[in-house]
């Protein structure tokens, strides 16, 4: 089983006042994508990770955590 | 999202991914009744046809315009993605699941020569399988939507 990933989307889309959709469409996926990482359903791909740290100007480790660095 | 109106090419992928969840439990449900007719009183036998008709109308009137119209509006099909979406990984999941659950299920039929095969004709036998595959793909993929955690390359239960 692979480590359990905490990610804080939530936060840098309030932060931006950012809807899920607006950050789906940014980054070219669907919105479901974006819910479902957000809530820990889906661990996305490395491209995926990448494109949302890149979108939000930060570095990836700051959106993706493991949660045993928490 | 909306189904009919994807917003982009990642939507409408993840709406590809949905119908063709739902047309796949439609097709195994359609092929079952091959299985079943074999069974059931000539009566009944006649009015499953005349549904699996029907339902072969669907499937041809329906499931492939709304796959056209998708595809269209940009989507791919999952494996040819870019987009790496939720809905997408879900569809390769389950068909690891189905393909596994089919072999299993093969494996136990013949295991069952003397109580299923040989009662059966290779037809017959055929479309027990094919309905099991494409029921067990439908079931996998609603399945782990529901209750599961999908992982790149892997799936953990929730």
């Amino acid at each position: 089983m692979s480590a359990p990933l905490t990610n804080r989307i939530r936060v840098l889309r309030a932060e931006r006042r950012m809807s899920q959709s607006d950050l789906a469409e940014a980054i070219d996926v669907s919105r479901k994508t974006i819910s479902t990482i957000e809530v820990g359903r889906f661990v996305p791909s490395t491209v995926i990770a990448l494109k949302i740290a890149r979108y939000f100007e930060v570095p990836v480790e700051a959106v993706f955590t493991l949660a045993e660095d928490a | 999202m909306s189904f009919m109106n994807p917003r982009n090419p990642a939507e409408a992928c993840d709406s590809l991914a949905t119908l063709t969840a739902a047309a796949t439990a439609l097709v195994a449900l359609l092929q079952s009744v091959n299985v079943i007719e074999v069974f059931a009183p000539e009566a009944v036998a006649g009015a499953l046809g005349t549904a699996q008709s029907a339902g072969a109308v669907l499937v041809v009137g329906v499931f492939a315009p709304l796959f056209l119209f998708l595809k269209s509006r940009g989507a791919m099909p999952s494996g040819q993605s870019s987009s790496g979406s939720y809905l997408g990984a879900l569809v390769r999941q389950a068909g690891m699941s189905a393909f596994s659950a089919t072999l299993v299920f093969m494996i136990i039929l013949s295991m069952l020569n003397e109580i299923v095969l040989s009662r059966v004709t290779a037809e017959v036998a055929l479309d027990l399988v094919i309905t099991f595959a494409f029921g067990s793909f439908a079931a996998a993929f609603f399945i782990h939507n529901r209750f599961s955690r999908i992982d790149d390359g892997l799936i953990d239960e929730a």
